[in-house]
């Protein structure tokens, strides 16, 4: 640490050295977690070849003398970080390809679908919590409120398959898997901001609307707001498995659907380091943006 | 109570009654076959129709909203009681440990977890296996979010005045805990399994509709859902919508009669 330097960035430092830490360890033991979940699972010996009465014993032997990957699960952990740590996550057995090109090949798809939807539904979720929070007419506030309940009621899926048949974007779909639950909490902390005296007293000052807005509404709940970004990560990831699968939308969410049928162990242990780095990620950004806020709270 | 909450009590406590009482009424039962009438619409004989294999679509769609309610209920009390176990750790010296472990469960999305899990159950499960694994396994990975939600509340409450009044009075810890701390914890406990309940009834369609639900001969909302997959059939026979109604009366009268504040990420 160079002398002089103000102790808000040593502290900066210091907290992007230990989330840095923080997000490897999660990756790590989540890979572990998951890895260990699929290969002690009861059913992770079982190969369809066992059911087919077309196929003889010594085929179907065979069957499972070709797929022991992980059955030695310590050796198979350290090999697999080993492997890790060079760019190699093994060779999935489902698709007979390399786990990092069948990642790459698909991430942009599933990027792509989570951009739009999660953009749609925040677009949405102020827009109707908004309404529900400060339009007076009890019309548009029950209509913002069905609106969502609406969505919170229908499995995305469902959503996803009427809005794949009839054209509309698959991402629209996703949205209103977010929608309900974005559209809660924003509600929720515009209610409780516009109770706060500091907004009656700021209204009482005649602060224009708009710097009683920017002042004592947005900045107030912009680190909740922050919060809300890696919630809406993890749903919408979440969501759009089943929507992937069943739109067939070459994404990792299908990805991870074929991957858990085949009893993919070295694709399933891909599709969570990425899929837990990501939303780790996102966690620890949200987290890091959100101590500087306070701190700066604290000091006005 | 509010008129909308009235609504969704009677909506509930209907679709309920029917579900729960039709054993009493329905003449047939939900996994034998009609091949005669098989793909029929409704009729005196089959109030709602029967699907392919000619089973009665009345008495499968009443099995299926006994079975995702029923066991939706229990994996949520599932979750719940593992939430307040992680919580206890959490006040024990394993405080860090159970905070890795929730940050970790809350970083993998539940539809993967609950994917994974189901899709490495052997393939000859027996139905009733399948059902008791399919929410046990919901409610086994939904621990970490009530989880973290009590390990949240019960410090908290531990650091309040009135906790710290009752202890300097020469309360016990006992005391403490039966007297002021559960009563706000159970209040807690049941807004998360009010919450937990529709939204494992929904991951359980979503399991369904992926294939991975419940196995043949037994059935779920999620299977009967998945039947709208061929939507283009709604046309000839809307009929085959009536579960998707009765998945969505239920998990919109839970919501309403938890109120706006339950709402939560």
């Amino acid at each position: 640490m160079m002398p002089g330097r103000p102790p808000a960035h040593r502290g900066f430092a210091w907290r992007l050295a230990g989330a840095a830490v923080r997000l490897a360890l999660i990756v790590v033991v989540g890979v572990m977690v998951c890895a260990a979940l699929v290969r002690y699972s009861p059913g992770f010996e079982s190969e369809e070849a066992d059911i087919d009465a077309r196929l003889t014993r010594e085929t179907a032997l065979a069957v499972h003398e070709r797929s022991r990957t992980g059955e030695d699960f310590p050796a198979f952990v350290l090999d697999y970080f080993r492997r890790a740590v060079h760019g190699d996550l093994g060779v999935s057995r489902t698709f007979n390809s390399p786990v990092t090109d069948l990642l790459r090949d698909r991430i942009s798809a599933t990027a792509m679908l989570m951009v739009a939807g999660i953009t749609l539904a925040w677009a949405a979720a102020l827009m109707l919590a908004c309404v529900a929070v400060f339009q007076p007419v009890m019309f548009f506030r029950c209509g913002a409120e069905v609106l969502a309940g609406i969505s919170l009621a229908i499995p995305a899926p469902v959503i996803a398959i009427a809005f794949f048949l009839s054209g509309a974007p698959v991402s629209a779909a996703l949205a209103l898997a977010i929608l309900p639950r974005v559209f809660g909490t924003i509600r929720e902390l515009l209610e409780d901001v516009c109770r706060s005296p500091a907004l009656v007293f700021a209204r009482a000052r005649g602060l224009s609307r708009a710097a009683v807005v920017v002042r004592y509404v947005a900045l107030p709940i912009g680190p909740q707001l922050t919060a809300l970004i890696g919630v809406s990560l993890v749903l919408a990831f979440g969501s759009a498995i089943p929507v992937e699968a069943l739109c067939d939308v070459a994404g990792i969410g299908q990805l991870a659907w074929r991957a858990a049928l085949g009893r993919d162990l070295p694709l399933l242990c891909g599709i969570a380091m990425a899929v837990t780095f990501l939303v780790a990620l996102a966690h620890t950004s949200t987290e890091l943006f959100h101590v500087p806020t306070s701190q700066a709270e604290r000091s006005r | 109570m509010t008129r909308v909450r009235a609504v969704a009590l009677s909506l509930l406590a209907g679709v309920l009654t029917v579900a729960f009482a039709s054993p009493a009424f329905v003449p047939h039962p939900y996994d034998e076959q009609y091949r005669d009438h098989a793909g029929e619409p409704p009729s005196r004989k089959f109030l709602l129709g029967t699907d392919d294999l000619g089973r009665d679509r009345l008495s499968r769609l009443a099995f299926a909203t006994r079975l995702s309610v029923t066991l939706a209920c229990g994996a949520a009390a599932l979750s719940v009681l593992l939430g307040l176990a992680a919580a206890g750790l959490s006040l024990s010296v394993l405080t860090k440990p159970v905070a890795v472990a929730t940050t970790i469960s809350l970083s993998l999305p539940w539809m993967f977890v609950f994917i994974v899990l189901r899709g490495m159950l052997p393939l000859n499960t027996s139905a009733a296996v399948s059902i008791g694994l399919t929410f046990a396994v919901m409610g086994v990975a939904g621990w970490a979010l009530p989880g973290r939600v009590f390990a949240a509340s019960v410090s908290q409450y531990r650091a309040s005045e009135w906790v710290m009044h009752a202890r300097a009075c020469g309360m016990s810890e006992r005391r403490i805990w039966t007297a002021h701390l559960w009563p706000h914890i159970r209040s807690i406990a049941w807004a998360q399994f009010r919450a937990l309940v529709p939204a494992y009834i929904l991951a359980e369609a979503g399991l369904g509709l992926l294939g991975l639900g419940v196995a043949e001969p037994a059935t779920s909302l999620g299977n009967l859902i998945a039947e709208l997959q061929h939507i283009g059939s709604i046309q000839t026979s809307p009929w085959i919508l009536a579960p998707l109604v009765v998945l969505a009366i239920i998990t919109t009268s839970i919501e309403l009669l938890r109120g706006p504040a339950g709402v939560s990420a």
